[in-house]
């Protein structure tokens, strides 16, 4: 099976930084039934991405799949590759226009006080990563 | 439908959310910080024959709510993402309930609470470990000094220092010497175990379901492949499959530790082998981070933990 190396995942020790500043995403909003409830964790997740800078996870899914094709691990791997395709530009769309929402929002925000508190949060995260 | 708990920020729960959504598997999720506010769990308990029927309840919101019926199966990381939770008897009430149901829950659960309960002390998951046929490191657990030079003096080496228990730790190679130097008279160690180091690669290994078995090999000079970067080293994951018998005791292993989703760290022999009897097995994470190893080893192991957890109930 392939080789991959550490450094072209998608999730280093050098992404924590960029986190720790960012702070915690919110909760997703509840919202008045299970759809309303997926749309507002779909929303979340695509700002816990970009925080990460991780605004390709579609695509590597949609390399996942492919690799699965490749590898005739399963044959439903055309199938994640295909619907991952559609799935990364509706995410890179929902992270851009999340983004530029709150560009305006951070602007004038101070410096979280729970700062130190997302900085253990994030510093763990890595670690939780590879338990 | 699978029932999602923990944080949203949480890089695994991120991680397997994005998963059903890429895959449109159909879900509920409950963010750590709503239980107590936004979201309660209704459970009740009947007593009679074991089945689906002796739990019911319901998770339920501020104007809606699914019954558990609806749930095909759990996938938990309450606990993770470093949060600082609300302590309110309502909040602790809630959590509380989350434990309760993760336990009673009848479908597939990763991973109950009482089944993750054997992580707390590594000597005990080695009694798991042992009778599943794999082997484990020769070990002194605690810290009695009059005991440790005996120990020493049969190891090939300086012996590996880690955590006994859950409390993470970076395994580390410590000199013997140094080691007794620093003990402070009347200040005995605390819970620490000490192993023989064992040459070989080491493999982990996922276990869903106790069937499913998806291994990948790090390559790599550090001690522990998990941080290379803490040693300046680097690290190489990829894909491999099992001995059949190895992958059976690991089966054996997760069932025997009630968990549906595990992390089993083993030492391959040098030169390989069929023989479970000669791998070692270090310990068993209770709730692993799959998303390293599926991102690096190309392991298809949420995908099969949501096939897992969205089987219909029995």
């Amino acid at each position: 099976m392939a080789k991959h190396d550490i450094e072209v995942g998608l999730i280093t020790s050098q992404d924590l930084p960029k986190l720790a500043e960012a702070g915690h995403v919110e909760a997703p909003a509840v919202g008045q039934g299970a759809r309303e409830l997926r749309q507002a964790v779909e929303t979340a997740l695509a700002e816990t991405w970009s925080l990460m800078g991780v605004l390709d996870t579609g695509k590597k899914a949609a390399d996942g799949g492919k690799k699965l094709v490749d590898t005739g691990l399963t044959d439903k791997g055309k199938d994640i590759e295909d619907k991952a395709i559609h799935k990364e530009k509706d995410a890179r769309d929902e992270a851009h226009k999340k983004i530029n929402e709150d560009k305006a929002k951070k602007k004038g925000k101070e410096a979280s006080a729970a700062l130190g508190s997302s900085a253990h949060a994030f510093a763990s995260a890595l670690s939780d990563l590879r338990a | 439908m699978i029932l999602v708990m923990g944080p949203v920020d949480e890089l695994l729960t991120a991680f397997f959310l994005s998963h059903l959504t890429a895959t449109g598997r159909e879900y509920l999720f409950v963010d750590e910080r709503h239980l107590g506010a936004e979201v309660r769990l209704e459970l009740d308990w009947h007593p009679g024959p074991p089945g689906p029927g002796r739990l019911t309840g319901s998770v339920c919101f501020p104007t809606w709510r699914v019954g558990l019926e609806s749930l095909s199966g759990i996938y938990s990381r309450l606990g993770t993402g470093g949060l600082e939770l609300s302590q309110t008897p309502e909040a602790r009430a809630e959590r509380a309930h989350a434990a309760a149901l993760l336990d009673l829950f009848p479908g597939p659960v990763a991973n109950r609470m009482t089944a993750m309960m054997s992580n707390g002390s590594k000597p005990c998951q080695y009694a798991a470990i042992l009778a599943a046929g794999l082997r484990v490191p020769d070990t002194l657990a605690g810290a009695d000094w009059t005991r440790w030079e005996a120990f020493a003096r049969g190891l090939d080496g300086d012996p590996i220092i880690k955590s006994v228990s859950d409390e993470r730790s970076l395994v580390k190679q410590v000199s013997w010497q140094e080691t007794r130097a620093a003990a402070r008279p009347g200040h005995p160690l605390p819970p620490h175990q000490f192993q023989q180091r064992i040459p070989g690669a080491n493999v982990r290994v996922h276990v869903v379901g106790a069937s499913e078995v998806l291994a990948c090999r790090a390559e790599t000079q550090a001690l522990d492949y998990r941080h290379p970067d803490a040693t300046g080293h680097t690290v190489s994951l990829h894909a491999v499959t099992l001995p059949q018998p190895v992958a059976d005791a690991c089966r054996r292993l997760s069932r025997a530790l009630g968990l549906d989703l595990s992390g089993i760290d083993l030492i391959e022999p040098p030169g390989g082998s069929s023989d479970p009897g000669d791998w070692v097995c270090l310990e068993v994470n209770t709730s692993p981070g799959f998303m390293w190893f599926e991102q690096h080893a190309g392991l298809p192991i949420a995908g099969a933990l949501a096939a897992f957890l969205h089987a219909p109930l029995r």
